[in-house]
Parts: C-alpha cells; sequence; structure tokens
C-alpha cells in the first residue's frame, strides 16, 4: 500500500509565554479534543493509497486532502479507529489548494465533528492534530500531537504538529474541538513546519465540490516557507544603507555586538575572512551563517582596527 | 570566495564553495544525515569520484574538491542528488571546486522562535523537572554521550537504553550533585533484550531512585523528558495508549475486528485457514474474554494476542447468539516488517531514528521529539510525576516510551535474575554469555536484538488487568 504525503512545506516571532498553570488548562482542553473527535477521524482509501480525513456530517459527508483522490484507486472505502471498514465514493476536489470530498455510501449515522474557522486564530495558539500517520493501524487510536500556529498564509496555516506520511487529510483542530484545518504537507527539513488547508479555503470550493467538480493541479512544493521560517543568524547591529562602507548605525542593547564593544560609527571591514565593501553584500554573508556559528569580524574606529570574534544569534523569525 | 546555500528535493540542503578557500573549520564537519548521503551514493560512482568521497568519510569532512572535470562527471552522475549545480560553470571559476555537502541534522536545528520546543516555553517547564533530576544520569560510552538513565534504587542502580550501549567494558554515568558533575564509571549488571533495558551499577554516590506512576496516562498529557541538571529538552503530548509492537514472529489470530456496540469485540471477518477459523469462530462472533483478560476494544483483542508467542494456546469467550461459548486457539505466526515500514524517508523526515527503534512488548507513544540520546531518562509530566522511560525515537511523529508499571516489573526480574546469578556456576555462564555478546556485536549492543519473549510474567496494561503467565 502506498501512504501519501505531500511534500511541500511556512514565519513570525513571538507567542506569549505560557504559565505552568496555564499549560495545565491547556493539556486537559487537548485531552477533551482529542477524546471527543478521534472517533471521527478516518483513514480514507481508493484501494491503492491510504490517507486520512474527517467525517463532518452525520450522513457521512468526509473532508480530506485533495492529494489523497489522486493515486488512481476506484475501491473506495473509509475505516473509522473502531474497526468498521465502510464503502465510499469519492466527491469533487480543488488541487489548486489541496482539498478534496469523500462521501460514505452506506447507510448509518456516523460519527462527526464540528467545524471552525481560522480566523479567529493567532499566532502561537496551540492546536490538536489526529490522522493516521502510516496508514491504518489495527488497534491503535488517531496518534494525538499537539502544537503551536507557527505561520499564516493565504489558503495554509503552518504548526509544529508533526506530520507524516499517511496523515494527509487528517484534522487540525483549534483548542474548543472545532476542525480548522486539514493536514497537506510537511517540509522534510524541519519537524517544525506541518501545512494544513484552512477549514475557511474548502468552504469557498464546498458547492463545486460537493458536486463532484474536480480542477486545478497541485502546486509545486517549494522550499520558500523553509527558508522564510529558518532561524536566522545576526549580531544585533543596524547598518547605515546610504554610507558606501557597511557602517553601523545602531547597535541593540544586550546584543553580542554590544557585549564585544561594538559601538554605533563602528565600521565592518572584514566579515569571517572575507572583505566587506558595501551594506547589502554583509547582509548576504551574514545569510550564509547559522545562529550559533562564530566568526571574526574585522571592525574599524578611526583609524584603529580589531578583530572581534562573535557568537551570531537567533534573530527570528 | 562565494558561498551559497541551495536546497533541494524538500529536504536536501547544499552549501557551495566555489574558488579556493582555506577553511577546515568545525562546521564543516560531516554530521549523520550527510554521511547516509554519501554512503547511498558511492555505488553508482567512477572510481575516481568514490575515492574522492570515501576519503571525505574517512577523514569526517563534509566538502569535497572537484576538479572542473570531476565536478562535470559528478553534475551529470545520476545518483548526484542537487539540481541546482547548472549554475556552476566549472571553466570560469579559478582552480578547483569546493562543494560543501549539508544535509541539515535535526540535532543542529535551531527552534523557530514560536515553536513549543522553543527555549522560552520549555524554562517553564523546568520547575516540574527538578524533583526528578537527582534521578537522571547522562550515559557516555567510550567518551560520546548516548543515552540518559534513570535511577531505580538508592544503591547505584540504574535503567538505561541497552542497544545504545556500543562498548559494555566503558561505561560512564555524569550525575549532578548539588551542581557540580560527578562522572562515575558503571558497570552493564544485566539486559533485557526485550524491552531493550539495560541495569547499570555504579560504586560510591547514594541515589535518589524514581517513584514509577503507575496508570496509563490518557493521551494529551503534557510530558517532558529532562537530563541530569533538570534541564526540559523536549515537550510533548502522549499520543496513544500502550500497545505491543513486536513486529518478528508477532502471534496472529486472522480476524478482522470491530468495537461491537455491547462491549467486546464483533468478529466481521474470519480469515480462510487462519487460527480463529480453525477454533471454529464465525463473523458475527463477539469476543469478550481471552484467557483472563476481559477484552473491551479492538486495541485490547490486538494487544492480547500479540503478547502471546506464536504456537500459544489461547482460550476465548465469545458471545453467538446471545448464548456465551468457549473457543481454545492454536496461535499463528507471521513478520510484518515490509508492512510497518512504508518507506524509512516517509518516517524519519525531521528526526533521527534510534538504532532499535520497534519491536517492544508493551509501549506508549508520544510526540516530543526525542533525540537517540535521550532515551533511557524519565517520562515526566506537568505534575512532575515520572509515566515511564523514554525507549526509542521511532520517528518524525512518534517517540516511544516503557510506562511505569512495566519497568518496574522488568526491573524485578533483571534483579532477580541478578540474584540467581550469584552462585559461581551461573557466575560463569553469564561471564561467557557476555564475552559471546561482546564477540558478535563488536563489544555493544547496537542492532543486535529482537524482542524475545522471556518465560517471565508480562503485564498487559499497566494497572488494569493482573499480569498474566506468558506461555
Amino acid at each position: 500500500m502506498v501512504v501519501l504525503c505531500w511534500y511541500v512545506l511556512g514565519g513570525i516571532p513571538l507567542g506569549a509565554q505560557q504559565s505552568l498553570e496555564e499549560l495545565r488548562g491547556i493539556e486537559a482542553a487537548i485531552q477533551q479534543v482529542a477524546a471527543k473527535n478521534s472517533a471521527a477521524t478516518v483513514v480514507v482509501s481508493d484501494g491503492r493509497g491510504s490517507g486520512s480525513g474527517v467525517v463532518v456530517s452525520d450522513d457521512g459527508l468526509v473532508l480530506t486532502a485533495g492529494h489523497v483522490l489522486t493515486t488512481g484507486g476506484n475501491d473506495f472505502h473509509v475505516t473509522f479507529p473502531d474497526g468498521r471498514r465502510v464503502k465510499a465514493r469519492p466527491l469533487g476536489k480543488n488541487l489548486d489548494v489541496d482539498a478534496g470530498m469523500v462521501k460514505i455510501t452506506e447507510p448509518g449515522t456516523w460519527p462527526h465533528v464540528e467545524l471552525g474557522s481560522c480566523d479567529a486564530l493567532e499566532l502561537g495558539d496551540w492546536m490538536v492534530c489526529l490522522g493516521h500517520p502510516g496508514g491504518y493501524d489495527l488497534g491503535r487510536d488517531p496518534p494525538v500531537r499537539a502544537g503551536k500556529l507557527i505561520a499564516d498564509r493565504p489558503t495554509q496555516v503552518i504548526t509544529d504538529c508533526a506530520l507524516i506520511g499517511g496523515d494527509s487529510g487528517g484534522p487540525l483542530f483549534d483548542l474548543q474541538g472545532r476542525l480548522v484545518a486539514i493536514h497537506s504537507s510537511i517540509s522534510y527539513d524541519s519537524i517544525a513546519i506541518n501545512r494544513h488547508v484552512k477549514i475557511d479555503v474548502f468552504r469557498r470550493s464546498w458547492d463545486r465540490m460537493l458536486a463532484g467538480e474536480h480542477w486545478g493541479r497541485l502546486p509545486e512544493l517549494t522550499n520558500d516557507d523553509d527558508e522564510a521560517l529558518r532561524a536566522r543568524a545576526g549580531m544585533g547591529i543596524t547598518l547605515d544603507m546610504s554610507s558606501p562602507g557597511a557602517t553601523i548605525s545602531r547597535v541593540k542593547a544586550g546584543s553580542v555586538a554590544e557585549t564585544q564593544g561594538i559601538q554605533p560609527g563602528d565600521r565592518i571591514c572584514e566579515f569571517d575572512g572575507t572583505e566587506v565593501t558595501s551594506p547589502d553584500q554583509l547582509i548576504e554573508l551574514v545569510k550564509t551563517k547559522d545562529p550559533g556559528d562564530q566568526v571574526i569580524v574585522v571592525v574599524e574606529r578611526g583609524a584603529v582596527r580589531k578583530e572581534v570574534l562573535i557568537t551570531l544569534e537567533q534573530i527570528g523569525p | 570566495m562565494r558561498r551559497l546555500r541551495f536546497a533541494w528535493s524538500g529536504w536536501l540542503a547544499l552549501v557551495l564553495t566555489a574558488g579556493l578557500g582555506g577553511w577546515d573549520r568545525a562546521a564543516a564537519q560531516l554530521n549523520e544525515p550527510t554521511l547516509e548521503l554519501f554512503q547511498r551514493i558511492l555505488p553508482s560512482l567512477d572510481d575516481e569520484l568514490k575515492g574522492k568521497f570515501e576519503a571525505a568519510i574517512d577523514s569526517e569532512r563534509s566538502w569535497i574538491e572537484f576538479s572542473p572535470d570531476e565536478f562535470l562527471r559528478f553534475r551529470e552522475n545520476p545518483a548526484n542528488p542537487f539540481d541546482g549545480l547548472d549554475s556552476i560553470d566549472p571553466h570560469k571559476e579559478p582552480g578547483k571546486i569546493r562543494l560543501e555537502f549539508k544535509v541539515p541534522s535535526p540535532r543542529e536545528r535551531v527552534p523557530i522562535t514560536r515553536e513549543r520546543q522553543h527555549r522560552t516555553y520549555l524554562q517553564v517547564l523546568d520547575s516540574t523537572t527538578l524533583g526528578v533530576a537527582p534521578s537522571v544520569a547522562r550515559v557516555y560510552c567510550s567518551g560520546k554521550w548516548v543515552a540518559l538513565a534513570t535511577a531505580v534504587n538508592a544503591h547505584g542502580l540504574l535503567v538505561t537504553k541497552a542497544s545504545e550501549l556500543c562498548d559494555l567494558a566503558d561505561v560512564t554515568c555524569r550525575f549532578s550533585v548539588e551542581g557540580e558533575t560527578r562522572d562515575l564509571p558503571a558497570v552493564v549488571w544485566r539486559v533485557d533484550e526485550s524491552n531493550d533495558l539495560a541495569l547499570l551499577k555504579v560504586e560510591g554516590l547514594t541515589l535518589q531512585p524514581v517513584t514509577f506512576y503507575r496508570e496509563v496516562p490518557e493521551p494529551g498529557r503534557f510530558v517532558t523528558t529532562c537530563d541530569e541538571t533538570g534541564t526540559t529538552l523536549v515537550l510533548g503530548v502522549v499520543s496513544t495508549r500502550p500497545r505491543c509492537l513486536t513486529r518478528v514472529n508477532q502471534a496472529y489470530l486472522g480476524v478482522r475486528p470491530v468495537n461491537a456496540a455491547e462491549g467486546g469485540v464483533e468478529l466481521v471477518d474470519v480469515t480462510p485457514g487462519g487460527a480463529a477459523e480453525s477454533a471454529g469462530l464465525l463473523a458475527g462472533d463477539r469476543i469478550v474474554r481471552l484467557d483472563e483478560r476481559a477484552i473491551q476494544t479492538v486495541t485490547d483483542l490486538v494487544n492480547a494476542i500479540r503478547l502471546h508467542r506464536p504456537g500459544a494456546s489461547i482460550t476465548i469467550d465469545f458471545m453467538r447468539d446471545g448464548e456465551r461459548r468457549q473457543a481454545t486457539s492454536s496461535l499463528a505466526a507471521r513478520n510484518v516488517d515490509a508492512a510497518r515500514e512504508p518507506g524509512k524517508q516517509e518516517i524519519v523526515a525531521g528526526a533521527i531514528v534510534s538504532a532499535r527503534h520497534d519491536d517492544f512488548p508493551l509501549v506508549f507513544q508520544h510526540d516530543s521529539p526525542l533525540l537517540p540520546e535521550y532515551c533511557g531518562g524519565p517520562l515526566v509530566d506537568l505534575d512532575g510525576r515520572v509515566l515511564g522511560i523514554n525507549i526509542a525515537r521511532s520517528g518524525r511523529v512518534a517517540s516511544l516510551a516503557i510506562g511505569g508499571a512495566q519497568v518496574e516489573l522488568a526491573v524485578d526480574r533483571l534483579l532477580r535474575e541478578n540474584v540467581a546469578s550469584r552462585d559461581p556456576e551461573a557466575r560463569a555462564l553469564r561471564a561467557s554469555s557476555s564475552c559471546e555478546l561482546s564477540a558478535r556485536t563488536g563489544g555493544g549492543l547496537r542492532r543486535t536484538h529482537r524482542a524475545r519473549f522471556p518465560g517471565e510474567k508480562i503485564p498487559m496494561i499497566p494497572g488494569r488487568d493482573l499480569p498474566i503467565r506468558m506461555p
């Protein structure tokens, strides 16, 4: 069996620090959300590939990722965590945003989840993730994962709830237990970059998908988000972009630059063995480094040149 | 000197240094994922290129220098995983071309500011691990940090992850005693291959043993892992209830079960020729008991079966037409190697997986991004209770822990074995078996063991049922 996962990847800083008491409240909420929604978190398979899905109505409408419906099998069924396996048929999909729908065709009343919205979410919010990583595993309830909202993109949210092949199409919940997004893709580089298609985006394509329409194509997966969300290195200085050399206009309080005695007005002549001729060039040089890297920087003050050892700091995202 | 950073294939990054530059800095050292990449492409290279990569592996460096001609041969080789080398004109660059291969290692990753693993969030949790820290040791083997260990009695005994002990003769435990670092040599007393636990003994320090919490933690509970100083290393939540993850020679009943509304497990399907069929079970039957263990859910049934050895005789109580019946069956066997590993890359993306990462008799899963060397230490909840011991990182989404009650039983068993081995004959036997162990594994326990079923008591779900006798 092929286990599906579409490899893709999303930045902004600072979430409020949680106290231990707040964490206890969050823990209670995570447990409730998981217990309430586990039964509706299903495996969607076409007989060839296997992804996840979530039931959103008592008559068995299932949301999944668009790419889960592209493996070419035609023996569709939905498997519940309690072992029930039922027949299903694919409805429509919008591959532009990686959204898809499946309908359970057997009669019955099915466990289902409540729909929410990404609009009210804030960066740093805790989220709960369910799904069937690695495909259906007899006797295993959907493993519970928790993480934070790392970034907000037009059609997706990015969290550090770890996903892997087989999770695609599975549900992401807010702490009230409402479905807010569907798992889509990950970055291979980083466990902190997991992408989920917003439920609001599903709503916009809802009627067309329900009517069985297929459209769009899966976007090329890029590492742009990896790059944008990568922790960058810096020294805590601001450069005067108008001067020809790399002259420092500001030094951040408490930064490594300040600790090493660098002052506004100093000019950086050399960075890690390379002569610095412009502010832009220095910025590019720093970009090639990681936080924690040690570099020797040659600083000029008046007629005096001095070598300074700098351990680069993390400056975001 | 020009330095560019490329990233391809969603997961490979390459740093290119063109031109001559005299830098052999520490950052150019070969990390694990890059070593794996080198080893993977080696077979496809011509002898000259192969020699260059092998020399890089031998000297543990991540860069390779090519002449323009060699560079072109490497670029055109189908094994070259980088498609961005086209931007380099080898004949325009002066002299040799130096490529630094740098597959990002999870070990070097810096958490994003908003991520739950960021130090800002973790430091809040340090207060919850303070009580446990004196029970934690950092285990070094041949000078390398390989695992954590958890103190289980005051007289110098600790448990750790056995398969990480690469040299049984050179094990050191690092403690933090009132802020001071104490390194003590440790002796490997006994090994429980099934659980991958080793009992270590140190002298000269009174340890503070942990008190294991015996109940099964509900999924969603926050869990942390700390080092010997009480610094929180990672945060996660419990993902699943304890499950039996043995896979080699797994006992197999041959049924498709679903949870029944009235409790127990209904059989949707019975595999023709399987153990269930030969015992006379039919589709529609509802299993309520297996040996002395009540069956409420599919999870109960799967665990109950897999904890037996294939060939074991079991007694099943089931309901048919409103009537309670009993059947006896002899369990079949199957290996699930292939089925459980849908491609390593799929599982590990962004993680470094433990050498021994599955085939455990009873473990629960959590989503803390452990590094292999974090295993062997206690897994702690927000109240500082020790829920169990981390035993493996098994993939991007999963780390595995052995529950407290299970660890206690395993430790008891190891201690009893150790007492039994005190008579001279047993001692001699033990000495020879450890020699054999060393000879077989090149001095360590790494990558050698599969779960075995000792003829001993193994508990089912801790806290819910009495331990059963293994057949």
